[in-house]
């Protein structure tokens, strides 16, 4: 048989797989989902994350270490603020499924602050899978690239929002 | 919607009849899809994936009276007339496939126009790195192959279908990623165009091999495939508005908020 065939039933087959995984992770394990989903909340030390990306914390660092020693605990402190980061986009993922159950709802009010959460969320996420970009341009680079600050705000805007709902909805 | 011509000399066989009903009746298919779509105002979600129904059924219109003509030899049109507007259509398909791809990736976003155009040149970046890389796979593959020291003009064709696995494969993943649950519509356009894709690469590839170099079975084949994506869409814009109206319930969005409230204190 040509190679090219078999090279390209390969390609389609596994393509073929995928699309069958989506079908099962869509309806099979649906009901799963979402109360898995509802248990991947992760404790978030705002205060800390901040810490890390903080400039002047990395500029007190730069006049006080050595070059190389300061590559090395930038390196460190970039390490933690990634995992900081996916926390933070994992939670802003359950955010953005509330924000979904929400704007399903039947009460206009429930349903528009669920619309307004699911875009704080998904910007979230967006900033999140940014920020996990720079973090790794930045674990090259340590002395040129410095960790973004803005992504702990925007977490702070989004959870209280959806604090805000919750309120909502038992109200 | 690629299609290919039987030799001249092919009998008015059972094959020949089933050729041409694997042909209509997908695109007959669009029709209620469209329709469907236009009744619960979908076109207004989807308005690239309403266009390109609309221009598999004109393209379909167009090339079925052709087609008739062409392969009854009458001189009605110049002869070639038929292998450039089959060319323009296949061009135009390609094209919308990306087209309602991109605006499938989009769909999350649709009504921030900050973030809508962020993801739309992520998108742009990525599918172009695909199609070089599908190009370039292709290439290696047929020029390493035995009796194939030149690439066949349509490894391009093949190359894009390539990269359409791997944009629909990418649309799926942002989804997950920002953990948004495709609207039933999305994933069924998502589903079907993926059913396309995945087969075109595979008949080309099929009917590039010697053995089966004459026989219409691989034309049947991508007809089928169209076929099966076009039901898949019929179905979900018929589903469409029963699945989402379960949803959301005061008690869940309850339960859920509660939980979503923790997050601000942890």
């Amino acid at each position: 048989m040509n190679p090219t065939v078999i090279t390209l039933s390969v390609v389609a087959l596994l393509f073929s797989a995928f699309l069958v995984s989506q079908i099962w992770t869509r309806y099979a394990r649906r009901g799963d989902l979402v109360s898995a989903q509802r248990g991947q909340l992760v404790p978030v030390d705002l205060e800390a994350f901040e810490n890390l990306t903080e400039p002047s914390e990395e500029e007190f660092l730069r006049t006080n270490l050595l070059p190389a020693e300061f590559r090395r605990v930038q390196r460190l402190r970039i390490r933690a603020a990634k995992l900081y980061i996916a926390a933070l986009s994992q939670n802003a993922g359950v955010l953005v499924a509330v924000g979904q159950a929400a704007r399903l709802n039947a009460e206009p009010e429930i349903a528009a602050v669920g619309q307004e959460l699911i875009q704080r969320a998904l910007r979230l996420k967006f900033f999140c899978l940014f920020s996990l970009l720079r973090m790794e341009a930045a674990l090259v680079f340590p002395v040129l690239i410095s960790p973004s600050q803005k992504l702990a705000h925007q977490y702070t805007v989004v959870s209280y929002m959806a604090a805000n709902l919750s309120g909502r909805a038992t109200a | 919607m690629i299609h290919f011509s039987y030799g001249s000399t092919q009998d008015m066989s059972s094959l020949f009849y089933v050729y041409y009903y694997l042909w209509a009746a997908p695109h007959l298919l669009l029709v209620p899809v469209a329709l469907l779509m236009f009744r619960k105002s979908l076109h207004k979600t989807f308005p690239i994936f309403f266009s390109y129904l609309i221009f598999e059924i004109l393209q379909f219109c167009v090339l079925l009276p052709m087609h008739v003509v062409y392969m009854m030899h009458l001189n009605i049109f110049p002869l070639r007339m038929y292998p450039t507007v089959d060319l323009v259509g296949r061009t135009g398909s390609i094209i919308l496939h990306f087209a309602v791809l991109q605006e499938l990736f989009e769909s999350p976003v649709a009504h921030n126009s900050e973030l809508r155009r962020t993801s739309a040149r992520m998108l742009k970046w990525v599918t172009g790195i695909l199609v070089v890389v599908s190009l370039l796979f292709l290439g290696s593959l047929y020029y390493g192959t035995i009796g194939h020291r030149m690439v066949p003009a349509y490894a391009t064709l093949e190359a894009l279908n390539i990269a359409q696995c791997g944009v629909l494969v990418l649309v799926f993943l942002w989804h997950r990623y920002l953990g948004v649950t495709m609207s039933p519509l999305a994933f069924g356009i998502g589903l079907g165009m993926g059913v396309t894709a995945c087969s075109e690469p595979l008949i080309h590839a099929w009917k590039d091999s010697l053995a089966t170099r004459n026989s219409g079975l691989p034309d049947d084949f991508v007809f089928a495939a169209f076929h099966v994506a076009a039901l898949i869409w019929l179905y979900f814009a018929y589903a469409q508005k029963e699945i989402t109206s379960n949803s959301g319930s005061t008690l869940q969005v309850r339960e859920w908020a509660a939980d979503a409230g923790r997050v601000a204190h942890l």
